[in-house]
């Protein structure tokens, strides 16, 4: 397979490679912060704060401006001297003050001689004192300032920056716009549903009006090589005949140096994965020291579709270094993985400390969030003194634990199943609507470097499988059968999902079938709606998922649940019999009991009145 | 120490004379006549010295007068008044017929006491104008019982529910307990409806709180019953010491015994063992006339005159207590027992009791003595079965005793005060616990029950069958005498104070309820934890849970702790080990209270006859018996 793929991208090399066609005029491009994971904008408040943002502006050779374009609303409870400082790198670029309550938009250049990277690095330093004689600690607060998700950066590359499809896919957006053909084969979709799982991707013709902010990706199946780029004032790409690659090649996209697309495996970012742990600083995370008075820390998002194939998440390990802050209370670091605490000790200045824990079962999900703080008992910050801040570092040898996977029992072990292979089959021809449905719902199980093949119907193929029908997979009994007598409830009865819902809704099961995982879709009405589907909904937890337009409706775990129960048609459950025909049951028993004490009463007053010859 | 009458000087002689007896045997005889304040006649009779028939020919030869056998010509039955009976049995003198005699017709008395106080009686009973034959005590005690028999019969049946209905076990379920048991599973049916999950949350709460008030009872009646045993060992002892045998009194033992010929000669070697006057003993052994076997191997072992040999006639109900009520209209001892076939009583059991009784004021109505087993290590089950003896008798009596707690009798070596016992119509028949049921209604009436620590050792059942057989009887009698002493409850706890009621609830009720239910909780204990379903969660809300957490860990680890103590009072350490296996032996008593609750109802008063015997060591007892070893 390796030989064969580094063939596949040294063709594409040659074919990218090629002389391409000269564009008119420079293209812009606009970086939201959305784009870089900022959706909710940057907010800062208590007269202090700091955020760098990394925009992913690709060759610098090929960047002929960038402007950051800063829309800001800012109000202040108390008149107070308010400063924000861009820089770059290390070097400012710009301040500019506030007034205690002030909106509008601010525009920046960036000095071109320090665009040196494929990223720019933008730090935002926030700063400020309150006005007066006034004596308050830094506290108090009252003050915020916010950029919102509409902010970021104007980009212009220059004219044959997107001259071929290596220099400009580093430039183009990340957001995809994927327009599958009218009959789209099955490697194309398969290509697709990659692409979906490396950007966000929108499935449908592009927008024209406002910024370039996503790309155009169309698919011919007669052209050479993986990619291609097509004219216009907005490039677009053309994935041609092993969509496979081009998905990986769209992943790798940041990261790649310009010119022509890489001829090894290594240099798409397919590097050789330990199968021990995973570093947390090859994660999408700012893992930069923090200046920490009271309270900080690091977020780094660890997803599923990160674990490699056979193994699974097991413990985490983070490493930090915390300076003296000359105080005697010692600063305490914690470790949460998805919101739950699982280990905190006091820091030891100057050493490293470590913090080791083990994963709790039902804790991992798809999209893992791992949180390392350091809390410190803060020293100033009153009126004689500002608050003190001390570096923390998440040393390098932080990593994830992984350890040998069993058999998938939940939606997120599928990730790393799916890692080593998966057959999606499809009832027939998928047309746009089900291709981005299926994207949808397939958020975070898939990866660019997952080897999915596509199969249009047919018999249900070895190893792991996607099965979209409304039948179950042949040989296959799943625990929810949905009809029009199944429904969910709980262990006392109470209904929780009625045969109605479960009719309508969206159905994933996983049914492991000989050691291998089967991940049953069964369409509901608004299959459809889930194209967009939020993170948030994704499948994470349990074996059975239940979706309608808005998103997950319910899931479970069809054997660990004591809470729940499933009713399919056909199935006897005593204790539920027992409940529907309770009356009938107690009066039987009632009446059972009432005609034995009607008896007993006739022998009492026969014994009495035969005077004993019933007596023995 | 009184000097022997003229009469038994006379007698003494004349038998010497005779060549019935050795002037030794004579010697040895007055000594004791001396010392017993007993007739010769008696002494010599209960020694095997002489034969009852030897005895009395020789005796009318000597006086005279001719001597019947009223067994082979029994009285005229249209002579004897059933009211006088008693009078019969006391001075051993009964009407035999009217005869023709040179005189004209004239009545004949029959006694079995020839002397001056025999004939002053007969004068002023029937008298001067009366003729006087000689027959022996046996034949007329016989002839007496033969005459009355049929009426003995219905009286042994029926005296109790006659005289005294609202104690008598012949109704098993009166009209109200069966309305208001009816309108409780009513009550449960609506709430079954209605609400079935408070429903069952009331009834598991209700369980609950009874199971921990059965533990709280248990261990409150032990730790109050941790008195100076051996302080109280003493006193007896010094008491003994003081009791001369001429202060002895004639002592009635009953023995009823059903198919066991092969445990009689244990029983009798183990009654000759005893250290009482022989003379002063009243042994009944009470037998059904049907039981051949048994009475076969009565007449083949030859017993002495002290053993008198009771044919009960058929009827039903066929039970041990319509037996000894029939048995004890015989009684002419002071205090009376009854012993199974196959007790061991210790030897001084008799003086030890005496003395207690003398020190005891007169509401003291009967003495418990402690039950164990002498093949406790024969089997797990005999191992249990003694734990749980030594758990009852050792550990709980003592403390229910004290704490004036209604105890409910043992089925063996209870001992009574006769007249007490006649007043309370002795044993109810229709009750397969009619000790238990005596013990609660003596305390009713207004006596009480003392313990004293002497042992009868029994044999232990070595079956499985055998014991669920023996142990549903129990729990049936159980419930029969839960259910007619709870009749009046008002009285009930009125005559025997909340306290009281509240024992015998908890032991009584407790033994039975506690058999019944358990299996409803194991079942759902073993379910959850094999399936782990959670379906039981929401009849265990926190309280609940914790209380029933509480019950099923500190409650029966507290039982199974009291069990392994039980056995310390003995020596007897190495059972000690087998106390946690105790729950498969409640699952058995289990088995078995469902067994008695279906007999209840089916067949309330039907006697679940336990077969005696099975033990190796009943073997060789039975071994050393027929060689004439003793040894217990």
């Amino acid at each position: 397979m390796g030989a064969g793929r580094g063939l596949a991208i040294m063709i594409t090399a040659l074919a990218l490679a090629g002389p391409a066609p000269v564009l008119a005029q420079p293209v812009t491009r606009a970086i939201p912060l959305e784009e870089i994971g900022q959706g909710d904008g940057v907010e800062f408040s208590g007269l202090a704060g700091r955020k760098v943002l990394h925009f992913p502006i690709g060759d610098p050779a090929d960047v002929q401006s960038v402007v950051l374009n800063l829309p800001f609303e800012t109000q202040s409870a108390y008149p107070a001297n308010r400063q924000i400082t861009l820089r770059i790198g290390s070097r400012a670029i710009a301040t500019r003050r506030f007034a205690d309550t002030e909106s509008g938009i601010w525009r920046m250049p960036v000095p071109a001689n320090l665009l040196d990277s494929r990223y720019l690095s933008v730090a935002l330093d926030y700063s400020g004192a309150l006005k007066g004689a006034r004596c308050a600690a830094s506290q108090i607060g009252g003050d915020w300032i916010r950029f919102g998700g509409g902010a970021g950066a104007e980009v212009v590359y220059a004219d044959d920056a997107m001259r071929d499809a290596g220099r400009a896919i580093g430039h183009a957006p990340g957001p995809l716009a994927v327009e599958l053909p009218a009959r789209p084969s099955e490697a194309q979709v398969a290509g697709a549903l990659l692409l979906a799982a490396a950007r966000p991707v929108r499935f449908g013709p592009p927008r024209t009006d406002g910024d370039w902010q996503e790309t155009h990706v169309t698919f011919d199946a007669s052209s050479q090589g993986p990619l291609k780029i097509a004219q216009g004032s907005r490039p677009a790409f053309i994935v041609g005949r092993d969509p496979q690659a081009a998905a990986r090649i769209f992943a790798a996209a940041p990261d790649l140096p310009g010119g022509a697309l890489p001829v090894a495996a290594a240099a798409l970012g397919e590097r050789q994965v330990s199968r021990a742990a995973i570093g947390l600083s090859s994660l999408d995370a700012d893992l930069a020291p923090r200046l920490i008075s009271d309270r900080g820390g690091w977020t780094i998002p660890l997803p599923a579709a990160r674990v490699p194939h056979g193994r699974t998440l097991s413990g985490l390990v983070a490493d930090l270094a915390v300076a003296d802050d000359g105080g005697d209370t010692p600063a305490i670091v914690t470790i949460a993985l998805n919101g739950l605490l699982l280990a905190s000790r006091p820091a030891m200045p100057g050493e490293r400390n470590r913090l080791s824990v083990s994963i709790p079962d039902g804790l991992a999900t798809t999209d893992n969030r791992i949180d390392v703080s350091v809390l410190r008992q803060e020293r100033g910050g009153d009126c004689d003194s500002p608050p003190v801040r001390q570096e923390a570092r998440l040393l390098a040898s932080s990593h994830a634990v992984l350890d040998k996977a069993g058999e998938p029992a939940d939606f997120h072990d599928l990730p790393a199943a799916f890692a080593g292979g998966v057959t999606l089959v499809l009832p027939a021809r998928p047309g746009n609507a089900t291709i981005a449905a299926v994207a949808g719902l397939l958020g975070g199980m898939l990866s660019a470097s997952t080897p999915l093949s596509v199969q249009f119907g047919g018999a249900l193929p070895d190893g792991p499988v996607i099965w979209l029908g409304d039948n179950p997979p042949p040989g296959i009994e799943p625990p929810l059968r949905p009809s029009a007598k199944t429904r969910i409830r709980g262990v006392d009865g109470t209904p929780m999902v009625d045969a109605a819902t479960l009719a309508r809704a969206s159905v994933v099961q996983l049914v492991p079938k000989g050691g291998r995982p089967v991940l049953w879709i069964r369409p509901g009405r608004d299959f459809a709606q889930l194209a967009g589907m939020s993170a948030a909904a994704r499948l994470g937890y349990g074996d059975i998922a239940l979706f309608d337009g808005s998103g997950r409706l319910f899931a479970m775990h069809s054997g660990r649940e004591k809470l729940v129960d499933i009713e399919n048609e056909g199935d006897f459950d005593l204790a539920d019999w027992m409940r529907q025909h309770r009356i009938w049951l107690v009066l039987g028993a009632w009446l059972l009991v009432s005609a034995l004490f009607a008896w007993l009463l006739r022998q009492t007053y026969l014994s009495r009145d035969r005077g004993g010859q019933n007596d023995g | 120490m009184g000097d022997i009458s003229n009469t038994d000087a006379w007698t003494g002689d004349h038998l010497v004379d005779q060549g019935i007896i050795t002037l030794p045997e004579l010697d040895e005889a007055w000594a004791l006549s001396r010392r017993w304040q007993m007739p010769l006649p008696d002494v010599l009779l209960s020694r095997s010295s002489v034969d009852s028939r030897t005895l009395y020919r020789s005796l009318a030869d000597r006086f005279g007068l001719d001597h019947v056998d009223l067994i082979d010509e029994p009285p005229d039955l249209t002579l004897l008044s059933e009211s006088d009976a008693e009078t019969y049995m006391r001075e051993l003198a009964v009407p035999w017929r009217v005869r023709e005699t040179a005189k004209g017709k004239r009545l004949t008395i029959a006694t079995a006491r020839p002397g001056p106080q025999a004939m002053l009686f007969i004068r002023r009973r029937w008298g001067s104008e009366v003729d006087v034959v000689i027959t022996s005590r046996r034949a007329l005690r016989q002839a007496v019982q033969q005459a009355f028999s049929q009426s003995w019969t219905r009286r042994a049946i029926y005296d109790l529910d006659d005289r005294d209905p609202v104690m008598s076990a012949r109704t098993v379920f009166t009209p109200v307990q069966l309305l208001i048991l009816w309108a409780l599973a009513s009550a449960c049916a609506i709430g079954a409806v209605l609400a079935p999950i408070a429903t069952l949350i009331v009834l598991n709460a209700l369980m609950s709180v009874f199971y921990l008030g059965n533990f709280a009872f248990k261990g409150l009646a032990i730790w109050a019953g941790g008195v100076d045993l051996a302080a109280q060992q003493r006193e007896i002892d010094a008491a003994i010491g003081l009791l001369a045998d001429e202060d002895l009194p004639v002592y009635t033992i009953l023995v009823p015994m059903f198919r066991e010929p092969d445990v009689l000669p244990i029983l009798a070697g183990a009654l000759r063992r005893l250290d009482y006057p022989a003379a002063k003993l009243d042994i009944k052994i009470v037998l059904e006339e049907g039981d051949t076997p048994t009475i076969d191997a009565a007449r083949a072992l030859k017993l002495e005159e002290i053993f008198e040999i009771i044919l009960v006639p058929p009827s039903h109900p066929q039970t041990k207590p319509k037996a000894c009520n029939y048995a004890f209209r015989l009684a002419r001892g002071e205090f009376c027992v009854i012993y199974d076939a196959e007790d061991k009583p210790e030897p001084d059991q008799l003086k030890r009791v005496v003395a207690a009784f003398a020190r005891a004021p007169k509401t003291v109505a009967c003495v418990q003595c402690r039950l164990n087993y002498y093949n406790r290590d024969e089997n797990w089950l005999t191992r249990l079965f003694t734990l749980d003896y030594s758990l009852w008798f050792d550990l709980m009596l003592p403390g229910l005793e004290r704490m004036g707690v209604p105890i409910p009798l043992g089925g063996t070596s209870n001992h009574f005060r006769t007249d007490v016992l006649r007043e309370l119509h002795a044993w109810d028949p229709f009750n397969v616990t009619e000790d238990a049921d005596l013990g609660i209604r003596m305390t009713q009436k207004g006596y009480r029950t003392k313990l004293v620590e002497s042992t009868t050792f029994e044999e232990a059942n070595v079956s499985v069958g055998n014991w669920i057989r023996q142990r549903s009887r129990w729990i049936k009698g159980y419930m029969q005498t839960l259910l007619v002493h709870l009749r009046r409850p008002g009285d009930f706890v009125q005559q025997v104070g909340p306290l009281g009621v509240l024992g015998f609830v908890m032991f009584i009720g407790g033994t039975m309820t506690s058999g019944l239910i358990n299996p409803v909780f194991w079942a759902v204990f073993v379910v959850w934890a094999v399936t782990q379903a959670a379906g039981f969660d929401i009849f265990f809300p926190p309280v609940l849970l914790y209380l029933s957490l509480f019950n099923l860990l500190a409650g029966n680890g507290m039982l199974i702790f009291l069990m392994m103590l039980a056995p310390f009072r003995r020596n007897w350490l190495e059972l000690t080990a087998w106390a946690p296996t105790v729950i498969g032996y409640w699952v058995l008593m289990s088995i078995a209270a469902w067994k008695g609750l279906f007999q209840l109802i089916t067949r309330p008063f039907y006697w679940e006859k336990t077969t005696h015997g099975l033990s190796r060591m009943t073997a060789i007892e039975r071994a050393r018996a027929d060689s004439g070893e003793g040894g217990a």
